[in-house]
């Protein structure tokens, strides 16, 4: 078992996108993974029922902290690998998942507010460590980056004292496509999001062993949707 | 399966250690959701069950280290039903008033 949190205290930096592509790429790897949308927004779970198209997984939508809570607690139990996405400025839900994560991921798109926030949201992981006494680790990962450009470059650079992905994700079409398709990007972008878990399964933020595929209804299937809350409403 | 033991473990932190925490790291921090219109005052619901069912309620609730109130709760929340916040929180054990004494 182990629980992913998606955070940041800035809305817009490829939140939901990053849950989308980790959750994705782990059920086509055969993970019994599950996704709790935390955000009111409900983008996440809204991908998940409408239009994801792949091998099934159940997705949560819950946005209340006390219920959240409990979710989790739960889930993770059932789930060898939990995403949970969270809502883009503080709030008690997100704050909650940071808590019960075992590791916690910040993307970041280039901007001066984005790093600012991506800084306020690795100290405020800190804290909740500190406070749960025991070790939440957390890595920015850089998004929407055009590496020819001197703005990603200063933008890199400016967020080089906290911790951070090697692996980050380009500004590519194919991750807003995959928010219409409901299909996992091939291509660049899939060797990109391979890369990407590859290194969260090597720094121990997602488990290192995909769980064999042969139970895995590997054909084209919608997620199980199970709604928890009136969230979003 | 029989005579297989699960490796499945639970979180780090329990539900209520998670909003301990969580509001000591960060008390000042908004819900995400504004709270869902309704009075917050308490009522009550009166349910007939049979006896068996109550004991077993009774005896899961002694097991779990609550109490029958939250286990009821808690069933409803994993149906997707809406649960007051409230409502999840163990409440402190009932100051006993006149009672039997032996």
């Amino acid at each position: 078992m182990t629980i992913l949190t998606i955070a940041s205290s800035k809305g817009g930096p490829g939140k939901t996108t990053l849950a989308e592509l980790i959750v994705g790429s782990l059920a086509l790897d055969g993970a019994n993974v599950a996704a709790l949308d935390a955000d009111p927004t409900g983008g996440l779970s809204r991908w998940a029922t409408r239009l994801y198209e792949g091998p099934a997984f159940t997705c949560h939508h819950e946005a209340d902290e006390a219920r959240l809570a409990h979710l989790i607690h739960r889930v993770a139990q059932e789930s060898d690998v939990v995403v949970v996405d969270t809502a883009g400025f503080g709030n008690r839900a997100a704050t909650v998942a940071m808590t019960a994560a075992d590791a916690v991921l910040i993307p970041m798109v280039p901007g001066e507010g984005d790093v600012t926030e991506a800084a306020r949201t690795v100290e405020l992981v800190a804290g909740v460590a500190s406070a749960a006494r025991r070790e939440i680790p957390s890595r920015v990962v850089l998004n929407r980056v055009r590496s020819s450009t001197a703005l990603s470059r200063h933008a890199a650079a400016e967020v080089g004292s906290l911790p951070k992905l090697d692996t980050g994700l380009s500004d590519l079409v194919a991750y807003g496509e995959m928010g219409f398709s409901g299909r996992m990007p091939a291509g660049k972008a899939g060797t990109e999001i391979s890369a990407l878990i590859a290194e969260l399964r090597a720094i121990g933020f997602l488990p290192p062993v995909a769980a064999a595929p042969s139970s895995v209804n590997t054909q084209a299937v919608k997620t199980k949707y199970v709604k928890t809350g009136r969230a979003g409403r | 399966m029989k005579g297989l033991k699960s490796t499945r473990q639970a979180p780090a932190a329990s539900p209520d250690e998670m909003l301990r925490i969580a509001g000591a790291a960060a008390p000042q921090q908004p819900p995400a959701v504004a709270a869902i219109e309704g009075s917050d005052k308490s009522a009550m619901l009166s349910v007939r069950l049979t006896e068996a069912t109550l004991e077993a309620l009774a005896n899961y609730a002694l097991q779990q280290g609550t109490t029958q109130r939250r286990v009821i709760a808690e069933a409803l929340a994993a149906r997707g039903i809406h649960v007051a916040a409230r409502d999840l929180e163990d409440r402190p054990p009932p100051r006993r008033r006149g009672g039997i004494k032996s």
